[in-house]
């Protein structure tokens, strides 16, 4: 019997790299289709962009190593599709195309690009523009106000406080239950849509592109978290409500943590993942400096999995490998 | 005539190294807390290299001529306490030269006692090695510091030009700083590895 | 029981908002040594960890009677320093007189463990944060407690970080930079400023 190393993320034989992230660029697009027939052809103009960027990164890097350019296994653009979903719909164009391109070209491509990625691009992305246009990332524009976005141009709109702001002020936020379901409020392009969301992180459960134990765990430990720690002063079921679905805590469970590369290798690991990622992504919301602070907890999260790996699995390996040196 | 020359040569070999291809901050991951902390404006970078000259140099001198004599177990302690002793002056001189420096660097100059890439140096290279090679590798790690940290500074002062006021803050906190580095450090490994293979080729 | 959670609060905060080595980014030169040898990477960390108690206390100490000083700026990091040689000295001498045999094979790390960035680093730390002796000394624990995980976590990494598939340029040292400034980006979310 031939023992083959194989590299990250771990497939069965019928599936492929690129199969699965044709899977995830079919459940972005699908989160698409509300925020373009609700607003126009903005976000659709912004994932375009975000997308040329994605490209033109890879081929940069590709031309700077004087390799062949090969974009086949789009994982870039699942990268940049991601960033867009987490982007307010009146955020510049550039402000996407920063990220995508610290996702690419500091957090993929240094540690040798899709399989051997320490950090999920997109959450590191995410973390850097958060930290250097805060302001910027977290204006939402106010849908009510019945305003038409510019397809290119920079938009001077009527903002309004996401749920997640609203939460972390202490307050209730002022919405109906319905509106979050169909993702009529402020918030990220793709993470508002409650039911369009449940049901591509079910379409990727299904396909098995993505491990549902992540993303259950996650969501109970936000649960729980909310139940037992509620941020205002309602009842458990409410607390709940509230957390799951606002901010991008869903989005996440669904499209990055669940990411093969950074997750571990076995059931149990995911799980355990699951919960610490979904415990992480809590304390940020109530500790952190920002109104969401998921792509951060990821970042702690993705951390992690080599002692996870190690815990589950009894790898050892990393003791007389260092050792040598 | 030919012995000096070669001594010369040497001694440029051993300052290039200092200031590039053995880089300590950037090839040996030593003394990188005053890059990605205080490394934020040139009157800051100045100011760090200037004391980080006058404490290195004369530290990895008096090593070089005591650093044999103390049994090897006390001698990090003795390098330190040196440090400590050679620092009064350090600070006086740098404050000397620009008034106010050292209140305003504060911990930054303080911990300049215990920079990892000056106390390697006084520990471990100096007592073995002669005069001339002590003093160039002093100086070179001198020019190699102040290198970094200029570089450093520049690419932070870029970027804070497009931040917002907040991100200005995020432009200068240490995340950025170890980023900025991670280039700075493959750049040198790209060059040494060029290096390297254009020797193999001549041999 | 009041001081006992002013400790605890103290030490949550040094491995997390306050936490010296991330948000500071003080002493990751001696991270990636103790990283380098996760066989010495405990005992190491529990050095570091009785170092940084001993310096923040001594530290406390020695602000108070500076506190009028007009060399204090000056003065006070060479005296934390002078106390710091002292206190290595002293471990290596009981070390070496009573548990030889532990002494022998983890001597190697007591002198980085005692003479680095982040054991005199503390006193500074306790001075910013106007720390009481039971915070000081939970901060002090939390420190070391950070130090391990953060060289435990770098441990684990650096196999990964020099695969095949990496340029040249980045396998080894520039790919933990570049790792080691993301993972502080996390924390950065935490407290979105400067610690000091």
């Amino acid at each position: 019997m031939t023992l083959l190393n194989a590299k990250t993320p771990y497939l069965k034989k019928e599936t492929s790299v690129s199969s699965m992230m044709r899977d995830t660029l079919t459940a972005l697009a699908f989160l698409l289709v509300l925020p373009v027939a609700r607003y126009g052809a903005r976000p659709l103009a912004m994932a375009a962009v975000t997308l040329v960027a994605c490209v033109l990164c890879e081929i940069a890097w590709s031309l700077l190593q004087s390799r062949s350019i090969n974009t086949s296994d789009c994982s870039s653009m699942v990268t940049g599709l991601i960033i867009v979903m987490l982007m307010p719909l009146n955020a510049p164009l550039w402000l996407p195309c920063a990220a995508a391109a610290f996702a690419i070209l500091v957090a993929k491509k240094p540690f040798g690009s899709t399989g051997h990625t320490p950090f999920n691009p997109a959450a590191a992305g995410m973390a850097f523009i958060t930290l250097l246009w805060p302001q910027r990332i977290f204006s939402y524009f106010n849908p009510s106000a019945g305003e038409v976005l510019p397809v290119f141009a920079d938009c001077n709109v009527e903002t309004a406080p996401s749920p997640a702001a609203v939460l972390k002020n202490g307050l209730k936020p002022d919405i109906l239950p319905f509106d979050m379901l169909w993702g009529v409020f402020a918030g990220p392009v793709g993470a508002t849509g409650i039911l369009v969301l449940c049901a591509c992180g079910l379409y990727l459960f299904l396909k098995r592109t993505a491990n549902w134990e992540i993303t259950a765990g996650c969501l109970f430990a936000g649960a729980v978290m909310a139940a037992l720690w509620p941020r205002i002063a309602c009842a458990p079921l409410t607390s709940i409500k509230y957390e799951l679905m606002s901010g991008s805590l869903l989005f996440c469970a669904v499209f990055m943590l669940t990411d093969p590369v950074t997750s571990p290798r076995t059931g149990f690991g995911r799980v355990l993942y699951g919960l610490l990622a979904g415990v992480l992504i809590m304390l940020f919301r109530r500790y952190g400096a920002y109104e969401q602070g998921a792509w951060f907890a990821i970042l702690l999260a993705n951390a992690v999995v080599p002692q996870i790996n190690s815990l589950v699995c009894g790898d050892r390996r990393w003791g007389e490998e260092l050792y040598e040196e | 005539m030919r012995n000096r020359r070669v001594l010369l040569r040497e001694t440029g070999t051993i300052f290039l190294n200092g200031v590039l291809y053995k880089n300590p901050v950037l090839v040996g991951a030593l003394g990188m807390f005053p890059v990605v902390f205080a490394g934020n404006d040139l009157k800051n970078a100045a100011e760090l290299s200037l004391l980080y000259f006058f404490l290195s140099v004369p530290l990895s001198l008096f090593f070089c001529l005591v650093g044999e004599m103390v049994p090897a177990w006390m001698r990090p302690g003795l390098v330190l306490a040196s440090s400590a002793l050679f620092y009064l002056p350090a600070a006086w001189l740098t404050d000397k030269i620009e008034p106010g420096s050292i209140a305003s660097l504060g911990m930054a100059a303080s911990l300049m006692i215990c920079n990892s890439m000056m106390l390697s140096r006084a520990n471990e290279y100096a007592p073995t090695h002669i005069g001339w090679a002590v003093a160039a590798d002093a100086l070179g790690c001198s020019a190699g510091f102040m290198l970094v940290i200029t570089l450093t500074v520049l690419v932070r002062s870029l970027l804070m030009t497009y931040a917002d006021t907040q991100g200005a803050i995020s432009v200068s906190m240490p995340f950025f700083g170890f980023l900025i580095l991670g280039f700075f450090a493959a750049f040198v490994q790209w060059i040494n590895e060029k290096r390297s293979q254009k020797s193999i080729k001549k041999r | 029981m009041t001081t006992f959670v002013q400790m605890l609060i103290a030490a949550l905060l040094a491995v997390t908002a306050e936490n010296i080595l991330f948000n500071g980014g003080v002493g990751f030169s001696h991270v990636l040594r103790a990283a380098r040898r996760p066989k010495t990477l405990g005992v190491y960390s529990l050095f570091v960890t009785l170092f940084s108690l001993l310096s923040s206390v001594g530290g406390l100490w020695i602000s108070t009677q500076m506190a009028s000083s007009v060399f204090r700026p000056v003065l006070f990091p060479s005296v934390v320093a002078f106390c710091a040689v002292l206190e290595y000295v002293l471990a290596a001498m009981v070390l070496k007189m009573l548990f030889l045999p532990f002494y022998k094979r983890y001597g190697q790390v007591l002198a980085p463990a005692a003479i680095n960035t982040v054991v005199l680093s503390i006193p500074f730390a306790v001075n910013r944060f106007s720390l009481s002796l039971s915070s000081a000394a939970g901060y002090a624990l939390g420190t070391g407690i950070a130090f391990y995980f953060a060289a435990g976590i770098l441990a684990h990494a650096m196999p990964g970080l020099k695969n095949d598939a990496m340029p040249k340029a980045f396998r080894g040292l520039p790919a933990m930079l570049l790792y080691i400034g993301i993972l502080s980006m996390a924390f950065a979310g935490l407290t979105g400023a400067k610690l000091f």
